[in-house]
């Protein structure tokens, strides 16, 4: 493959995708939505793939806006009669921009260590048909231009304690998606991925049909952001008073994004894990209710 | 490029008009032109047989792309076990999902073991004159015995396989069934043997690039099995911004060929899921057996090297840091340690190099030089 820009083509079709919501004839309808930490993470300490055993004292999150598509997930589980096989696709671009049914036009920061819902302060809208998956974006607050590269607003803010073999490593970092991740290449260019392309997250697995009266929930586990995480990494990284590394983010300089940092962005930006979207059904009219 | 492979492809027909005979192994027959049929051939266009070379004036956004870090790579072998080769009918089915498709009318198993790199005599699609494509197998009929509706597109599906005793053995010589006596022993589906050697400008003394090897044999063996499914057809109509037709059609009194096309450059790329990102080949390098001295003989790499490698902040063979380069006039290099993003993408092994290769690779699967198709992976990332 020479030079083909699907990546672009991917972004055209997702835009476009967005101006066909409601356009099936389907019941049309609005909803709730709220996000919050994944049950059973919290501020419980857990332990990575490389040993170290993790502390979260923060883990502040802004998403949205949300959609909800009707393409099939970029991940998903298929049962054989053997044996269970995680199955993946090779390439977002190799299954296109899908249809987006619903959406959650709002933008929402909430605390992950903590499962209590935050409701987000605008209703979603959805047209009845079966979601497959969900994309949560990661776009800036209100009033900055969606393609603006360099932000302020964090979308991830982390702090906490690491501790492995009698090693105790003291961290905060704050992941702004701005100009440290956008690609160097030019539009048009090969490899080149808008800034808007790294601001979302596709291919969500999310399997439900939306009814009236439901609502949609996000679940957020900050556990996957530091699977690969090696804390050691962090010798050069800057350091507050009281010993807190500080997590850097920086194509420039005498520290750059340093291996913590990195998989923070690969975990917010995972498809699996770190995200799960369920829906609510709503009740059901009694038999022989209108 | 498409024009060109498109009016080679009646060049293919031509040239399919000498073909060998028909037997009941599935080999290629002339009998699928006279029923308006299809070949399906497998290729690894022009970059598997001659390589990715660097000279002066290499571009990361040349065609062919060189690697931005200087290295020329070429393959003695790229081996890949094809199968399960399906037409379905009703490809459009349901756009959302390509693997929904209508009931299958033709299918043939294999598998086939080929060597992308050796080829074969079928001219490919690609357009490049360098390109050496083998013929596996003719689907002249539908499995009732019925001729294909020439006004019909079918859904085109395959399979890449592990490696396996039940494979025939399409044009492996004899180093290539040695490679491939290994894959069986390891449920390699992808096997990519060669040597890169080191074009670049020598590196600053004291650095880390110049205890790499200036050459470097790797054998990388992918476990990577995965399912192709629906796949676009770049030799119809485009229908959309880079997008095309679903699956195949056949003519009247023709042979139509479908060409399996396995891009060896997805494997090199530094972000996944994004077509055309840099080509890097130092991390691999940095891993080679004689790393570490100033003038090291050559090294060889190998898949188990490669394992516990951290994309997110690349390593040596012996634990320091490596740094982006680029020795390219068109892409500069990030400062700081040289990193791959998953972007989106997780493995269960987290952020190793031997997962992300795997992975990439399995990217590379197309249909007709650059129709993209629903990959599923059939195997743990």
């Amino acid at each position: 493959m020479r030079a083909r820009i699907f990546a672009v083509a991917l972004a055209v079709s997702s835009v476009g995708s967005l101006f066909s919501c409601g356009t099936t004839g389907s019941e049309r309808f609005s909803f709730p939505a709220s996000a919050g930490g994944a049950e059973g993470a919290g501020r419980a300490p857990f332990t990575n793939a490389l040993g170290w055993t993790i502390t979260l004292t923060r883990a502040e999150v802004s998403i949205g806006p949300i959609y909800l598509n009707v393409i099939a997930p970029l991940n998903d589980q298929t049962q054989s009669s053997l044996l269970r096989i995680r199955a993946a696709y090779g390439d977002t671009d190799h299954l296109g921009g899908g249809r987006e049914v619903g959406e959650v036009l709002g933008r929402l920061t909430f605390d992950a260590l903590s499962p209590t819902l935050v409701p987000f302060s605008t209703s979603g809208t959805v047209t009845q048909e079966e979601v497959r998956t969900a994309e949560v974006w990661l776009y800036p607050p209100p009033g900055v231009a969606y393609e603006t590269v360099n932000i302020t607003a964090p979308s991830l803010e982390v702090a906490g304690e690491a501790t492995r073999a009698g090693e105790t490593v003291r961290f905060r970092g704050s992941l702004v998606l701005n100009e440290a991740w956008a690609s160097d290449a030019q539009p048009g260019e090969r490899s080149a991925q808008p800034i808007t392309d790294l601001r979302k997250v596709r291919g969500i697995p999310a399997s439900f049909f939306p009814n009236a009266g439901g609502s949609l929930e996000i679940r957020f586990d900050p556990r996957p952001l530091f699977r690969g995480a090696d804390f050691a990494n962090l010798t050069t990284n800057p350091t507050d008073s009281d010993g807190t590394k500080v997590l850097v983010q920086s194509k420039t300089g005498t520290v750059t994004t340093d291996q913590v940092m990195r998989n923070l962005f690969q975990g917010l930006r995972a498809s699996t894990g770190t995200y799960a979207v369920r829906w609510t059904p709503g009740l059901l009219p009694a038999s022989g209710e209108p | 490029m498409k024009f060109t492979a498109i009016s080679l492809v009646s060049a293919t027909l031509v040239l399919l008009s000498a073909c060998s005979s028909d037997d009941d192994t599935g080999n290629p027959s002339n009998n699928a032109a006279a029923n308006g049929g299809f070949q399906v051939t497998v290729s690894g266009e022009d970059l598997a047989v001659k390589g990715y070379d660097f000279g002066a004036g290499a571009l990361a956004n040349g065609d062919p792309p060189a690697f931005v870090d200087g290295w020329e790579v070429k393959f003695e072998h790229v081996i890949v076990t094809v199968g399960n080769v399906r037409l379905n009918a009703d490809p459009d089915t349901d756009p959302n999902n390509p693997d929904t498709q209508g009931a299958i009318v033709a299918t043939a198993a294999g598998p086939w073991a080929v060597d992308v790199t050796l080829g074969g005599d079928v001219i490919g699609k690609s357009g490049s004159a360098d390109e050496r494509t083998v013929a596996i197998t003719t689907l002249p009929k539908k499995a009732d015995g019925s001729n294909f509706d020439p006004t019909q597109r079918y859904a085109f599906n395959y399979d890449i396989l592990a490696a396996s005793s039940s494979a025939t053995a399409v044009n492996l010589d004899a180093a290539g069934q040695a490679l491939y006596e290994e894959a069986k022993a390891k449920g390699w589906a992808m096997i990519y043997q060669g040597t890169a050697t080191y074009k670049g400008p020598a590196p600053a003394a004291g650095t880390v690039f110049e205890k790499i090897p200036s050459s470097v044999h790797f054998t990388l063996g992918f476990a990577n099995p995965s399912s192709y499914s629906n796949c676009q057809n770049t030799d119809l109509a485009q229908i959309g911004e880079d997008e095309f037709p679903r699956g195949v059609q056949a003519r009247e009194g023709a042979t139509t060929t479908a060409q399996i096309t396995i891009h060896t450059d997805h494997s090199f790329w530094s972000k996944l899921n994004v077509e055309g990102t840099e080509l890097h080949f130092d991390p691999i390098a940095a891993q080679a057996s004689t790393y570490g001295t100033v003038g090291a003989a050559q090294g060889e790499v190998t898949m188990d090297d490669l394992v516990s490698l951290d994309i997110t902040s690349f390593k040596t063979r012996t634990g320091e840091a490596l740094p982006a380069r680029s020795v390219v006039s068109d892409y500069t290099a990030p400062a700081g340690t040289l990193s791959f993003d998953a972007n989106g993408t997780s493995f269960a092994r987290p952020n190793s190099f031997a997962s992300y290769l795997q992975y990439s690779a399995s990217a590379g699967g197309h249909l007709n030089a650059d129709g993209p198709c629903k990959i599923r992976n059939n195997f743990t990332p």
